[in-house]
């Protein structure tokens, strides 16, 4: 099969991607050279918070937004060996998505948008910027319609067969972004542009807010699901060996749709507008939302082992350093699954409840998204990227060893600027903030934690640009050709019959619109129930 | 370097327990548990009652 | 479906001990009372001047009549009012916050003093404090470009300092 076309369309959203997460690795490296105050030239307030947004923009919404994308239709067409349903359609979408990206910029780079990546009201920036997210998430939409008709469609094709797991995982992450993508459109299309373009006066926040925090968490099972597909479907066999449960695998991405979406409070644990009662419901599925990635740690290490033992480990952990630490793809779980364990244990604390007080809007939280996004999630996107580079371009890889270089200096970057920054957090420093001086002797306390984070991130730019490197030196020289495909791994024991529940998303679907009703149906419906007082915009 | 496996012992590797995995597992597990609530006893209760 | 006998037991081990932090945090919940801030309570943030409660010389520390302490904040870009308060400590303070214009969160560090201040909405949190000192009032969400210097400051006094200081008090907790 000929996936010339199919490449080309990764590789454009590969670049995309890449670009975005380039800029946004700059900005990162200014912020936190801003805020050590050794360089008061560099401080500036409406560059700092302008800087902000655009790096949280850029890396949480157009990095990943478009690094799905492409993973998933090359995903789709070599798991299902068909190609790309309706190729016009797809860079349709590429553009609808790429033009919003652009119409956001411009108030994103000229400081008319320094609202943060959040945009909480009643803090309103230039229309164009929610005009310009809101294509980049129809642009999305168009993903989520290709993936959805290409399953259903090789379904028909092939009726009664199993299908593969890939593809289930993929569909389920474009049905989760559906769902998660509802709150957020909500918010924008019913309360912010209108509010925005002055078609009414005012916007309730708190209303904004629960409608965000719909949004605001299984966004990042997005995020994280194709990181988890690689665990599941390139790491056992690049690692030598197979997929220790192909049914388990299922039943993680089953429970991470269906239990990601309605936990969204746990982000509004310190909000006033909503109950107690409400707040522990989501607090108890959050709590459940950890299973599926306790399973993901035992069948992917399980994984490993096997491969590990079959390449002649011996003993209870011989078979850890038999594995292909020098395999990027391999190296990159192996640091991911790292820094999940403290990233994953950071969550626990946040989902706790009352105890959410002590890290809530501390830098205890930047230090969590950062470890578990930019860390665990990120760094499986780059191995992605090394896997998938020489497929895309039909060249070898420029230089492997340079792209072991490359992960280990990010796992090492994330560890020194996420492990002080939550001891930040636990000293009370506050989060969104350009310096942190606010003459009082507690936050001297925190001087020596933050000049060891500027190691941090300085080794994270290196790192970034090394990357970057690394990725353009493979496009553009030429280097030995590469004919070779992506290959997914088989399971240990083949699968020969799978139950409906697990080959399809038709049934969790009514499960997820009850347990939505059921989470957010009167917390929404409460803001029109009882008289609310809505707040005109302010700038910032 | 070792000599390849013999069909039998790749068998029984493919057919064993993830012992290891186990293992590792029980210790991060019970780590995490710990350090939960070494945080929530030692840090969160002292800093007093809140609702 | 086949599932390895040490995968089912580390899927049970795992949902037991995910268990037993639930139950833990229920039980604190319902028996001693810890809880998320959560009082659902609508107001309007542009006329608070005309409220009863939070005009200005209302605002700070104010004892009712069953000797029960509140504390009545606003937040407005970039201050907390009134900027200096003093309460005592290892006694239950009722903290009542109000926005006068955007998003505001506030904490006051080492303590478990944290809410987020939503405009149009009264933020009201009760806790204890139970070492005395001084320690600043920070807000921690972005309201703008004057966020990082929006800090207020609060005195807890030793509680015999304090029932010294207000005799007329009598014995309160």
């Amino acid at each position: 099969m000929n996936l010339a076309a199919e490449k080309k369309l990764t590789l454009w959203h590969f670049w995309v991607a890449f670009g975005a997460f380039a800029l946004a690795s700059v900005m990162g490296g200014y912020q936190v050279i801003e805020r050590s105050g050794l360089f008061p030239f560099l401080e500036s307030k409406a560059l700092y918070f302008g800087s902000v947004s655009t790096h949280g923009v850029l890396m949480a919404y157009v990095l990943t937004t478009f690094f799905i994308m492409g993973f998933s239709y090359y995903v789709a067409s070599t798991s299902l060996k068909q190609p790309v349903w309706n190729l016009k359609f797809a860079w349709a979408g590429f553009a609808v998505a790429l033009i919003g990206v652009i119409m956001a910029a411009i108030p994103l780079l000229t400081g008319n948008a320094s609202v943060l990546f959040t945009f909480y009201p009643p803090l309103k920036a230039h229309p164009l910027f929610y005009l310009g997210a809101t294509l980049l998430v129809v642009g999305s939409w168009f993903w989520v319609a290709s993936m959805l008709i290409m399953a259903a469609r090789w379904k028909k094709a092939h009726p009664g067969e199993i299908l593969p797991l890939a593809m289930f995982a993929t569909t389920g992450n474009a049905i989760l972004w559906l769902w998660t993508s509802a709150g957020v459109a909500a918010e924008v299309l019913f309360q912010i542009l209108p509010w925005a373009l002055g078609w009414v006066d005012t916007i309730d926040p708190g209303l904004a807010r629960t409608l965000f925090a719909w949004t605001l968490h299984p966004i990042v099972y997005v995020w994280l699901i194709p990181a988890y597909t690689a665990f599941y479907v390139f790491v056992p066999k690049l690692a030598g060996g197979y997929l220790f449960s192909d049914e388990m695998a299922r039943v993680v991405f089953v429970l991470l749709v269906v239990f990601s979406l309605p936990i969204g409070f746990h982000h509004l644990y310190m909000d006033p507008q909503q109950g107690y009662g409400w707040k522990i419901l989501h607090s108890i599925g959050t709590f459940i939302v950890t299973l599926p990635t306790f399973i993901t740690a035992f069948t992917v290490i399980a994984s490993l082992e096997i491969a590990g033992r079959l390449n002649g480990g011996k003993g209870l952990f011989g078979w850890i350093t038999a594995l292909p630490w020098q395999n990027p793809m391999v190296l990159a779980i192996l640091l991911s699954l790292m820094m999940l364990i403290f990233g994953g244990f950071g969550g626990l604390i946040n989902a706790s409840y009352a105890m959410n007080a002590m890290v809530h809007n501390t830098a205890w939280i930047s230090g969590h998204f950062h470890l578990i996004f930019a860390g665990t999630t990120v760094i499986m996107y780059f191995g992605i990227a090394y896997y998938f580079w020489p497929v895309l371009t039909g060249k070898a890889l420029y230089s492997n060893k340079l792209a072991v270089i490359q992960l280990w200096t990010w796992f090492a970057g994330i560890s020194v600027m996420t492990t002080p920054w939550h001891v930040l957090g636990l000293l009370g420093q506050p989060r969104r903030i350009s310096q942190a001086t606010y003459n009082n002797v507690l936050s001297l306390s925190w001087e020596p934690y933050e000049l060891i984070m500027i190691f941090g991130g300085l080794i994270m730019l290196g790192s970034a640009g090394l990357l970057i490197y690394i990725l353009y030196q493979s496009q553009r020289a030429s280097t030995k050709p590469y004919d070779g495909d992506i290959s997914y791994a088989e399971p240990i024991h083949p699968v020969t019959e799978m139950p409906a529940i697990l080959n399809d998303f038709k049934l969790w679907n009514y499960v997820i619109a009850a347990f939505m009703l059921i989470a957010f149906g009167y917390p929404i419906l409460q803001f029109f129930l009882m008289p609310t007082f809505g707040s005109l915009g302010f700038g910032v | 370097m070792e000599t390849p496996l013999s069909e039998q012992e790749r068998a029984e590797i493919l057919n064993s327990k993830p012992v290891g995995t186990w293992a590792l597992l029980l210790v991060v597990g019970g780590g995490m548990l710990v350090a939960w609530l070494l945080i929530y006893f030692g840090i969160f209760v002292p800093r007093g009652l809140v609702q | 479906m086949h599932i390895d006998v040490l995968e089912k037991k580390w899927s049970q081990l795992a949902l037991g001990g995910i268990g037993v932090l639930v139950l833990m945090i229920l039980f604190s919940a319902v028996f001693q009372g810890m809880h998320a801030p959560s009082h659902v309570e609508t107001i309007d943030s542009a006329k608070l001047h005309l409220s009863e409660e939070f005009a200005e010389d209302n605002l700070g520390l104010s004892i009712d009549e069953q000797g029960r302490h509140w504390v009545r904040m606003v937040a407005g870009r970039y201050n907390f009012f009134p900027g200096f308060i003093e309460v005592p400590a290892q006694t239950q303070i009722t903290f009542r916050w109000v926005s006068m214009d955007v998003l505001h969160g506030v904490h006051i560090p080492m303590t478990n003093m944290s809410t987020m201040i939503v405009p149009g909405y009264v933020a009201e949190v009760t806790t204890v404090f139970p070492h005395a000192g001084e320690y600043p009032v920070l807000c921690n969400e972005y309201c703008g470009m004057g966020h990082d210097y929006m800090w207020s400051n609060i005195r807890v006094v030793p509680k015999h300092e304090w029932q010294a200081q207000h005799p007329e008090q009598g014995a309160q907790s």
